[in-house]
């Protein structure tokens, strides 16, 4: 039963795909007519709805060849950019040339994204919240397929009218699509539609030009905050890190090499050597936050999540250049990234975000070694979490025994913002914030 | 926008095959008569959902007077019931229906929500296909209801038309009449031959043919 409305759904789907993409509005109203008219008209002689039922077929038909056989003579190419980000309007270039000795109107041109539609196996399972629904939306399954549908959907697309080409013109037009989701947004190619004489059907231009865009999470504007903590000693040093700041361990003495700046010049071996001698140096003394994302599964829901990551995305957005960030969350296994003063940039973390994904098969305790190993190396700590239960609050717990400064934000589901108690952030509440997930702006904005 | 003038024409082109030609006269004043008007009501999606269950109420009034007086099809009423949407909409300065006066799922969707933005939907097509829908009822045996269909379904479509093929157009309409003209009349002529081979090979038994 369960694969006969998975079928129906499949076809309908395809149908209402079809019907939207092929028909204009009046041959929607065309298509709509024949039903009426086939129905009301089933018998001849009580009226004469046949009649309109003959005319609407007959123009319906006329409108299908001239549109399935009309050549849309184009060329197009399209610039995808690298970036986007969730919920912001991505435009890129796509130019179109006409082919042809003939001038082209009323052309519209989208994008053609991946088709949302749920395989089998994945419908034949139940989705989260199905238990809840009333009895029509779980026996027809479409509260399910909904849900499978949006979870899918990477992207929409709006039309944008083509202006009219010239005969052997190019023109350069702007397509938009809108992010939905963060990670890869797959392009299939542009596709160009131009209604037949009649305007009730359109004939069909596409072109394979597979690209991808890397969608970044959506970023918050974090309101000013400073987080207690001081500059820790790094052992080693970091690799790589830039000569800013001031409290820097001699390494070695070298060759001058062009572009080294004059202030790393050590004047005494040049006085002994007869030749420019730099002196190199490490930092070993920086600030450095972690950034702990909650990914686990357990009772939290992909909205919940989402904005989490959107919210830790933002404080990688934010951070000062001279300040080290550690990223930690636990995917198929503990992560930690660091970025900062010459490591990773900010986009670099934005991408590894724009990939993290709910953890379903581990519990929250396995991120704890990875914090608490590190926690000699920090300066403070930034948690965002899912839920705030007694394995979250332990962690934190551990984190203020060893005078981190801690600041924590619990991501909750819409409507559920009631007071929490901060627990272990008893005695710095000013850094303990509930976000209600959907309305996080308003609550960054208000601390 | 429906072009001036199309359905006020097709509001009388009802009235005359129906024979209510005052009452279509008198819509079609109401309606093609705002554009020279400049009052517009300030109406609330609840004004709409008001006006949409009273054409409801309208059209179950009918429906229960045609089955108790026993009368011809209802359809050919349909624009009495049709038309306090219609003015609504042309009068109101929202330009449009509610979408939750005609969908109830959305109406109910909108009371949870009502601070969502405003959606609403152009009946005036809509309209015009019920319009003439409505004439199609009143069973007039000529061919003023098949010239009058396809004069009001190309009058709807020019303006609609993609720009710089008007010959095409034309070429594409007269075939679909024409076309459209023997497919409904074929339809007709299948039917009463239907009817005479059923009734031939299987008569009544009230028939006097049967000895």
């Amino acid at each position: 039963m369960l694969r006969i409305i998975y079928i129906l759904h499949r076809a309908a789907s395809a149908l209402t795909h079809w019907v939207l993409l092929r028909l204009t509005p009046a041959g929607q109203l065309v298509a709509a007519g024949i039903g009426v008219t086939a129905a009301f008209g089933i018998n001849t002689h009580l009226n004469m709805a046949h009649q309109a039922f003959g005319f609407l077929v007959a123009a319906a038909v006329a409108a299908l060849v001239v549109g399935r056989y009309t050549q849309l003579p184009l060329r197009m190419h399209r610039r995808a950019p690298r970036y986007g980000t969730v919920g912001e309007p991505l435009s890129y270039r796509l130019r179109v040339a006409n082919t042809t000795g003939k001038p082209l109107h009323d052309m519209i041109v989208q994008e053609r994204l991946v088709d949302p539609r749920p395989v089998w196996t994945e419908f034949r399972s139940p989705v989260p919240g199905e238990h809840s629904r009333g009895f029509m939306e779980r026996w027809s399954g479409f509260y399910r397929w909904r849900r499978l549908v949006v979870r899918h959907r990477q992207a929409y697309t709006e039309p944008t009218p083509l202006p009219v080409l010239a005969p052997y013109a190019e023109n350069d037009i702007q397509v938009t699509v809108v992010p939905e989701k963060r990670g890869r947004l797959d392009l299939t190619g542009p596709m160009v539609r131009r209604p037949e004489p009649l305007g009730l059907f359109h004939a069909l231009k596409t072109t394979d030009a597979y690209d991808s865009v890397l969608v970044l999470p959506r970023l918050y504007r974090l309101p000013p905050s400073a987080l207690p903590g001081h500059r820790q000693y790094q052992p080693g040093g970091v690799a790589l890190a830039a000569s800013v700041g001031d409290s820097e361990e001699f390494v070695s003495l070298r060759d001058y090499r062009p572009g080294d700046p004059k202030r790393s010049i050590h004047w005494k071996s040049w006085a002994k050597t007869g030749k420019p001698i730099i002196k190199e140096t490490q930092e070993e003394f920086f600030v450095r936050h972690a950034l702990v994302l909650d990914t686990f599964a357990e009772g939290g829901d992909a909205a919940v999540f989402e904005e989490a990551v959107s919210l830790a995305a933002s404080f990688v957005s934010a951070r000062s250049s001279e300040t080290l960030l550690d990223l930690m969350f636990v995917g198929p296994e503990a992560y930690c990234f660091t970025s900062g003063r010459g490591l990773a940039q900010a986009d670099r973390m934005l991408e590894i975000l724009a990939g993290v994904t709910l953890c379903t098969d581990k519990s929250f305790d396995v991120i704890r070694p990875l914090v608490i190993g590190r926690a000699g190396l920090l300066s403070a700590c930034i948690c965002v979490l899912q839920a705030w239960d007694a394995d979250r609050r332990s962690l934190v717990e551990t984190l203020c025994g060893l005078d981190i400064p801690v600041m924590v934000f619990v991501i909750v589901a819409p409507g559920q913002s009631m007071a929490y108690d901060p627990g272990p952030m008893q005695g710095n509440p000013q850094h303990f914030h509930v976000l209600e997930a959907g309305r996080m702006q308003e609550g960054l904005a208000q601390r | 926008m429906t072009p001036p003038m199309l359905l006020g024409a097709a509001l009388v082109f009802w009235g005359w095959q129906t024979g209510f030609l005052v009452w279509g006269a008198a819509m079609a004043a109401a309606v093609e008569g705002s554009r020279m008007l400049s009052v517009r009501w300030k109406l609330s999606p609840a004004d709409f959902y008001r006006i949409a269950d009273a054409s409801a109420l309208l059209l179950m009034a009918m429906a229960v007077y045609r089955f108790v007086a026993g009368t011809a099809s209802m359809a050919r009423w349909l624009p009495f019931a049709l038309f306090p949407l219609l003015a609504a909409q042309t009068f109101s300065v929202f330009g449009k229906v509610d979408l939750g006066a005609v969908f109830y799922t959305v109406r109910q969707r909108e009371k949870k929500n009502p601070t969502a933005p405003r959606r609403g939907v152009d009946i005036r097509y809509p309209c015009l296909a019920l319009i003439l829908l409505a004439a199609s009822a009143a069973n007039v045996r000529t061919t003023a209801f098949y010239a009058g269909m396809i004069l009001f379904a190309g009058w709807a479509l020019w303006p609609r038309r993609p720009k710089g093929r008007p010959l095409a157009f034309i070429t594409m309409l007269a075939a679909a009449a024409a076309g459209g003209y023997f497919l409904g009349n074929g339809l007709h002529v299948t039917q009463q031959h239907l009817e005479g081979w059923i009734g031939h090979r299987y008569p009544s038994p009230r028939s006097p043919c049967v000895t």
